[in-house]
């Protein structure tokens, strides 16, 4: 094992997705090169889960990933990198240690709720506490911020910071807060990915929970189709909205995951040179396109274009996703690791 | 997803330029600026406007003494019940009691102000509310 060292000045990465961008900033600042797609595919976050019994906004909570922290632990287990993953229950004592760290010239990942970071949507403070993000330095009272999601380094209070890591409600942050300590002197890639793209294989393809996985995917298109009998245009549009916003808005993804599990296959293809990987890396990029299509195809209902909206052709698109995403993952199953 | 297929509609919900992984003519994948989508777009200003319309609704049955300012005051956080009462601590039958408006005039300050840390709006501002509609 070698000692994390943090590198000065903090290189700013742009990433794709909050959590998998985090840890991929932080992990390369530290001295241990990790891609984006890499972090997400090595920690199997690729999912699909559609809970219509748990309710947000009202409405069937949908997700295209596992659960907020996981890509943070899961890297942590995959690639052997160790971590300190810290919660805090008093406020004061995590921002001490934050202040002491940063003042080491260590940059620091946390979990905050995206209602009190000002720079985030301004004025629409939304209450969605599973944003993660990295504190890279402070000045005076303000931190710097090195959010993955922007392209440039942005500032928040002291006040805000500590109410967004200790903002509570649904999966409270609880001051959650990941810095690398040690990474390995080799990793072997061939078992960590095997492991990880089985794991996949064992959470997509279950035959029993009808809420996950492909067969949460036909249980969704399902009810899509079933929406047409509803008279009320109005929840049905509201309804839409709400899968668009879930799918490609916020960082539950539909298409835009599938594209970078596709990017982490071609990554694993150029590290193993198994050809079944770029096979499936080609077709994830074609299933992306498949929920994007989806996705627009609701768009034009929401947008208030027409009233006259085809569900019987959305609902094919989505059922579509999950036969061609089933194909994919079948493939991958053929892989021989030996 | 082609680099020149990624959306650049022109609408963006955040101040920035999202990334998004596309494919280049050599079959290599490549972060690629989106300048905003705009189904997307228009999601969130549904969502916003959703929740304008509940507030409106809360703000005409406060003045008409049906409900209490915590109501509206939630509907403009973005929020249900059951997340109020979770964000609060309190259970969502205590939460029920103070949208009516005789529950919320026996409220505390101390209980009051953790409503009004929670909704992110200060304590007068709730406690003079309905005073302004009238």
């Amino acid at each position: 094992m070698k000692k994390a060292i943090a590198q000065k000045p903090y290189k700013h990465y742009q990433g794709g997705h909050c959590e998998s961008g985090s840890v991929s900033s932080i992990v390369t600042n530290y001295g241990f090169n990790l891609s984006e797609p890499m972090a997400f595919g090595i920690s199997s976050n690729i999912g699909f889960v559609y809970l219509p019994f748990v309710k947000i906004w009202g409405r069937p909570l949908l997700a295209w990933r596992m659960l907020p922290q996981s890509i943070v632990r899961g890297v942590q287990k995959r690639l052997g990198i160790k971590f300190c993953i810290k919660t805090y229950n008093n406020e004061q004592e995590a921002m001490d240690e934050l202040d002491r760290l940063l003042d080491e010239g260590k940059p620091v990942g946390i979990q905050a709720s995206v209602a009190y970071l000002r720079y985030f949507l301004g004025d629409f403070r939304i209450p969605n506490n599973s944003h993660m993000t990295i504190v890279t330095g402070r000045e005076g009272d303000e931190y710097l911020i090195n959010d993955p999601l922007w392209d440039h380094q942005t500032r928040v209070h002291r006040e805000d910071l500590q109410n967004a890591r200790f903002s509570k409600g649904p999966t409270a942050p609880k001051g959650f807060m990941f810095y690398p300590l040690e990474f390995p002197e080799t990793v072997d890639y061939k078992k960590a990915v095997k492991k990880s793209i089985k794991r996949v294989l064992f959470m997509m393809l279950q035959p029993m929970f009808p809420y996950y996985g492909v067969l949460g995917m036909k249980t969704f298109a399902r009810m899509v189709k079933r929406l047409r009998k509803n008279p009320d245009i109005k929840a049905v549009r509201g309804l839409f909205y709400h899968i668009v916003l879930f799918q490609e808005e916020v960082g539950t993804g539909g298409g835009g995951f599938r594209y970078m599990y596709a990017a982490f296959l071609r990554e694993a293809y150029d590290l193993l040179k198994i050809p079944e990987l770029l096979e499936a890396s080609k077709k994830f990029v074609a299933i992306g396109d498949k929920w994007r299509l989806a996705a627009s195809s609701c768009g034009k209902f929401i947008q208030g274009k027409t009233d006259d909206v085809d569900l019987e052709k959305t609902a094919q698109l989505y059922r579509e996703c999950a036969m061609e995403e089933k194909e994919a993952y079948l493939l991958l199953k053929k892989i021989k690791w030996k | 997803m082609k680099v020149n297929e990624v959306p650049q509609d022109g609408k963006r919900t955040m101040r920035t330029r999202m990334v998004q992984y596309a494919v280049d003519d050599n079959g290599e994948f490549v972060k690629v600026g989106s300048n905003g989508w705009e189904p997307g777009y228009r999601a969130l200003i549904n969502l916003r406007e959703d929740f304008d319309a509940r507030a409106e609704d809360a703000k005409e049955r406060v003045k008409r003494g049906q409900t209490s300012p915590i109501e509206y005051f939630m509907h403009r956080a973005y929020m249900e019940l059951s997340t109020l009462a979770q964000m609060t601590g309190l259970s969502q039958r205590k939460v029920k009691k103070h949208f009516d408006p005789r529950g919320f005039e026996q409220l505390d300050d101390a209980t009051l102000q953790t409503y009004a840390t929670v909704l992110l709006v200060d304590l007068d501002t709730i406690k003079n509310f309905k005073k302004g509609l009238l």
